[in-house]
């Protein structure tokens, strides 16, 4: 960590502070995860394990909204309810349909299911929150131009839209493009040292990816949409985010 | 009367900017508001596309206070040039098409002879139609998106410091042209001693 720690200082990019913290919390993070996991394994309680999903709902959402320099009151209902949206779908399909869980809150699935996809929605909430809120903040001028010379307000904020779209998805869309010849996966990796088999992980490897993808998707679309709608008054003007 | 305002005030964060204006728009008319920076000329172009709303006093769109129903309807009828506009991710046809993507224009769509007679009325070379938005000068940029506002074909044209970044030949033709168009009511903010003589109301926000 030193190498990049010390291109962040040279550069001054003020963000030494937050690695470092962040490095910090990510052990302490994850050496509690083994613990509770641990426990969580151990006794495979529905209630434990949707107690512990609404804990992390609401980690995910602060994280969001102080991540993207949003206001707390006017963010937290639209990215809480476009999560529990995302993840009722996402896991719906994935536990319910695909794998045929017979306990579809098993925590050997769910628990860890869940905080894939709980952990890549708020990443890319984020840059899509940023994206679209700060460009239309900066380019207020162009926005008033779309409404008043005959855009609806949908129509108005589509270039903002494509922008946070593009900017939250182009790294991912990437990433699966050379996945399997150049990226080796977390995932594959993970179970690959675990034990597992090549061929089963692959399986997993895929429909975690496509997972992600969807529920990043819906979480970016419901939250800027839904935000949108307590946003902007009946005139179409918007105040500070 | 196009537009009536009434014992107008406007404010912000607590402060007044404007207290107690009326004036009325006729039809036709070719209006401007002047006064120093900060002295209300934006806000009230605002007022009437409805980005900002009076504290006190009332708005009437053709006899009709202004609410969402009927600022719709009015927001049909103009074109906006507001004083900055930066889309420069754009290339200039790209920006010049933009507004003819929305719905209620697409029925307008222009030819691209129509865009380049615009060019050449404007003094602006063919050329630049295919350059970007972020490329081209500030009063290239001022004249390209008055040329969007004219394809619109409103019949109000609301334009904040219009001329502002244009050189006095540039300016004269663009004024030149506006003004012959008997139709067209325009609504302005500007500093332009040649602008405000070409227009036949001035609402003086500093002295009044």
């Amino acid at each position: 960590m030193v190498l990049p720690i010390g291109a962040l200082w040279f550069y001054r990019t003020g963000l030494v502070k937050d690695t470092l913290i962040a490095t910090l919390r990510m052990t302490v993070q994850l050496l509690l995860m083994g613990l509770y996991l641990t426990v969580l394994f151990d006794f495979n309680s529905t209630w434990m394990n949707l107690l512990w999903l609404i804990v992390m709902i609401g980690v995910s959402t602060g994280t969001t909204i102080k991540r993207s320099e949003l206001s707390w009151r006017k963010f937290a209902v639209p990215v809480t309810i476009a999560t529990v949206i995302s993840i009722v779908i996402v896991d719906g399909v994935f536990l319910g349909i695909t794998l045929k869980l017979e306990n579809f809150f098993d925590a050997r699935y769910f628990i860890t299911i869940t905080g894939m996809i709980l952990g890549n929605s708020m990443k890319h909430n984020i840059i899509a929150l940023n994206a679209f809120y700060t460009t239309l903040s900066d380019q207020k001028a162009d926005y008033k131009y779309c409404i008043a010379n005959g855009a609806s307000r949908v129509e108005a904020l589509q270039p903002y839209m494509k922008s946070a779209i593009k900017q939250a998805f182009n790294p991912q869309i990437a990433t699966m493009a050379v996945m399997g010849l150049i990226a080796m996966p977390g995932t594959l990796t993970g179970q690959i040292l675990g034990g597992a088999s090549p061929d089963g992980a692959i399986k997993y490897q895929i429909l975690l990816m496509l997972a992600i993808f969807v529920a990043c998707m819906i979480t970016i679309v419901i939250t800027i949409n839904l935000a949108n709608h307590f946003l902007f008054d009946e005139w179409d003007n918007f105040e500070k985010f | 009367m196009l537009l009536s305002f009434n014992n107008i005030g406007i404010g912000f964060n607590g402060k007044s900017l404007i207290s107690g204006l009326s004036f009325d728009i006729e039809k036709e008319d070719k209006l401007v508001f002047k006064g120093k920076s900060g002295s209300g000329k934006t806000s009230i172009l605002n007022m009437i596309t409805g980005f900002v709303r009076a504290a006190y006093g009332s708005v009437l769109f053709d006899g009709n206070p202004l609410i969402k129903s009927n600022l719709n309807d009015l927001r049909k009828k103009l074109a906006y040039l507001p004083q900055q506009l930066s889309f420069n991710s754009y290339g200039v046809k790209q920006f010049l098409e933009m507004p003819f993507g929305f719905a209620n224009n697409k029925h307008l769509t222009p030819s691209k002879k129509k865009i380049l007679e615009y060019f050449s009325l404007f003094d602006l070379d063919h050329d630049l139609l295919n350059s970007k938005m972020q490329e081209i000068s500030g009063g290239e940029k001022q004249r390209v998106a008055l040329i969007s506002c004219l394809l619109l074909q409103r019949e109000i044209l609301l334009l904040d410091e219009p001329v502002s970044a244009l050189d006095k030949n540039s300016k004269m033709k663009v004024i030149e042209h506006l003004f012959e168009m008997d139709n067209l009511t325009i609504i302005s903010a500007s500093h332009d001693p040649d602008w405000v003589a070409a227009c036949n109301k001035i609402v003086d926000l500093e002295n009044r």
